[in-house]
């Protein structure tokens, strides 16, 4: 299967062996950019359509909303308890509870962030699409 | 009797030049692309090689270039995301758990980025490597004369 990221390296490549540009000059300026989008995807709106999130991206979103409701603080401790059938962590004198509180809580933070960080990295997308649509 | 290089030389001297003549003549004939082979490999090029490494290093040039502009991407973003949790983190110390956490995701991203004849080219060397290792091998006839 051929990624997106495949298909960017090839269409970059295109453009350098057309142009002799090299590819660090193309990437740094806006204007080189633009216009290798252009020539590769037609148009500004065309490479929109290519950079849209795609169904992987919004199921991990999706994903990491659901891990943020998942009730863990309560569910652990009956998972933990289960599956400590020797009784060893209760010879330990190991509070279950709080111990599950601390992991829910990393959980939910990690979820929170990575839905901030997709959504950061869709909105950077868009601030470069705007970038590129000046030299259009 | 002067030798005739020396003659030449010495010709060269009175021109007001001081190059040194080489003592046999070249033949200047590369005009064929055979003779152009010849002279690649007198200097231990090949012409086909040649332009592949053209294109590999492009390549290789073209991959770099769009890993550095994902990792300033994702930097942006992860910095941005950060900031926009700011006291949404209840931990004192959750830092090294968001940079795991970039850190995996980066690995995975780039995963994707590499190029499928970089990996083909990795594992036909390997395969290469295997298979003379296995040549050369002694154990190659211990396991032949076990057999028969």
């Amino acid at each position: 299967m051929i990624t997106k990221e495949q298909i960017r390296l090839s269409k970059l490549e295109e453009y350098c062996m057309k142009t002799e540009k090299t590819p660090s000059q193309v990437m740094k300026s806006d204007k080189n950019r633009s216009e290798m989008i252009q020539a590769a995807y037609g148009s500004i709106d065309e490479y929109a359509k290519f950079c849209a999130p795609s169904d992987e991206n919004s199921k991990s979103i999706q994903l990491f909303e659901k891990l943020d409701s998942l009730p863990i603080g309560i569910l652990l401790p009956v998972i933990i308890k289960t599956a400590d059938k020797d009784g060893r962590l209760k010879e330990l004198s190991v509070d279950l509870f709080y111990v599950s509180k601390i992991i829910e809580s990393y959980a939910k933070e990690t979820a929170k962030f990575a839905k901030a960080f997709f959504h950061e990295m869709r909105e950077i997308t868009q601030e470069n699409l705007v970038k590129y649509r000046k030299y259009e | 009797m002067i030798k005739r290089g020396t003659r030449i030389k010495i010709h060269l001297r009175i021109l007001g030049g001081n190059i040194m003549m080489p003592q046999e003549p070249v033949p200047n004939n590369f005009g064929s692309a055979e003779d152009l082979t010849a002279l690649l490999d007198k200097i231990g090029v090949r012409a086909e090689e040649n332009l592949d490494d053209g294109r590999n290093t492009l390549r290789e040039e073209v991959f770099k270039a769009i890993r550095k502009a994902n990792s300033s991407h994702m930097e942006k973003a992860y910095h941005r995301a950060i900031k926009k949790m700011g006291d949404n983190i209840q931990y004192s110390s959750p830092r090294h758990l968001i940079t795991g956490l970039y850190g995996i995701m980066s690995d995975f991203v780039y995963s994707f980025m590499i190029p499928q004849k970089e990996g083909a080219d990795t594992k036909n060397k390997f395969i290469q490597a295997l298979y003379d290792s296995a040549k050369n091998s002694p154990i190659k006839d211990y396991s032949q004369k076990e057999i028969e």
